[in-house]
């Protein structure tokens, strides 16, 4: 019995030393990389088409008044797209005459599949398949369709991994874009989003979008996170506290760009 | 099962844990597969293939991401724990008491990967754990045929 535990303990001591030997961790990504990217493919491919067909079974009674309501937001949108095209037409003019030179605001990005995601709902990560190779450094900031994910918190050779924004750990300088109002987001467990910290003087409104506020230089400024669903601070709070809806569907995210300067 | 099919299943469920469990979640709690399988075998009187499945899956969701032997130290933690507690008090076993070690076993291991006293944070907890029994009882219901007659756990020596 005794040689048992003797026999698990300097198991656990070698395991020990295994882990803390960086290079071994790197091997086993490198080898685990095609078999990530294997299962990422397979789950998609097989797993995730047939669970949205049984999700559009189960939401079947809700369908008709989304379907209103689309039919709603699609009018909405094509009166903004004929404003819309009538500001592009007059941007366009403007542009010629300053001679502007467009270039994605400047920023210089690099594409990435999802090879991985947490297996809990507690680390909120993704694994990508860009690392040391492509270039990437900690701290880099990630979106995906222009929205804010998070930032590279551990590069290996050739994956790295994603520190998200609704990580509960974690808190990101944001601006609501209206009011001007600066707050810290952070994370909830079940990827969600609250804002905090926002001064008590200053008018927000739901639906505001949150951006980045560029405070610390971790993020660049302007970065899009959400949108503001409700406030949630009570009137004796000393700050304000609103809840953000997230854009971004983390379960289902397969492309994500790294901002790499 | 020999000690390399254990390292090799180990590793393939681990894959499993971080690329298509993820997309599973039940109001976004994930179950704990690697401990789930190690108390399973645990359970099956494979004492030495349960220890092993939860250290190599416990190194193998490390190297994929956790911090660093987190999940080794909580998953080979529980399993001591397991093995000392049904040799002490448990001279046969049934399902139910797997479950409820399922169930314990997870959240002992949400509560030290993830420490916090926020009520949401404790209701992921407890529907990661219960998410981790039902997973228990599918591999139970599957393995079932084959395992029944040894569902007995060996009393302490």
């Amino acid at each position: 019995m005794k040689k048992r535990y003797t026999l698990i303990i300097v198991l656990f001591l070698v395991v020990f030393l295994i882990i803390i030997y960086g290079p071994v961790k790197n091997v086993f990504l490198i080898i685990s990389n095609p078999f990530l990217n294997f299962f990422e493919k397979a789950s998609v491919l097989i797993i995730s088409k047939p669970a949205d067909f049984f999700r559009t079974i189960k939401n079947v009674n809700n369908l008709a008044s989304e379907n209103q309501g689309l039919q709603r937001k699609i009018n909405d949108l094509e009166a903004e797209k004929a404003g819309l095209k009538e500001k592009e037409k007059e941007n366009e003019i403007l542009k010629r005459q300053l001679n502007f030179v467009e270039n994605t605001k400047g920023m210089n990005l690099l594409g990435a599949n999802v090879i991985g995601r947490s297996p809990n709902n507690f680390s909120h990560y993704l694994i990508i398949n860009r690392g040391e190779k492509d270039g990437l450094k900690i701290g880099q900031a990630v979106i995906s369709e222009g929205l804010l994910l998070g930032k590279i918190s551990e590069v290996n050779f050739n994956t790295s991994k994603v520190f998200l924004v609704t990580n509960p750990t974690g808190a990101v300088p944001a601006l609501t874009q209206d009011s001007r109002a600066a707050g810290l987001i952070k994370g909830e467990i079940g990827y969600g989003l609250v804002l905090e910290d926002l001064p008590k003087d200053i008018l927000i409104f739901e639906g505001e979008n949150i951006i980045t506020s560029g405070l610390g230089g971790e993020y660049p400024k302007g970065l899009l996170i959400g949108k503001l669903e409700k406030v949630i601070s009570s009137t004796a709070d000393v700050f304000q506290r609103a809840s953000i809806k997230s854009l971004v569907d983390y379960g289902k995210l397969e492309i994500v760009f790294i901002i790499t300067s | 099962m020999n000690t390399f099919k254990t390292i090799l299943f180990a590793y393939l469920i681990a894959l499993v844990s971080v690329t298509i469990l993820p997309k599973f979640p039940i109001y976004n709690a994930l179950p704990n597969l690697i401990l789930v399988i190690s108390l399973y075998l645990i359970f099956q009187n494979e004492i030495r293939e349960g220890v092993i499945w939860g250290v190599a899956g416990g190194i193998f969701l490390n190297f994929l991401g956790f911090k660093m032997l987190s999940n080794t130290i909580i998953t080979v933690a529980v399993i001591l724990l397991t093995i000392f507690l049904v040799r002490k008090f448990f001279e046969t076993s049934n399902v139910y008491i797997f479950l409820a070690f399922c169930f314990i076993g997870t959240i002992i291991c949400s509560i030290f990967l993830q420490p916090s006293v926020n009520i949401l944070v404790i209701a992921g907890y407890l529907l990661s754990s219960l998410y981790s029994a039902l997973v228990g009882f599918l591999i139970y219901l599957i393995y079932r045929k084959k395992y029944s007659q040894r569902l007995n756990i060996i009393p302490m020596e």
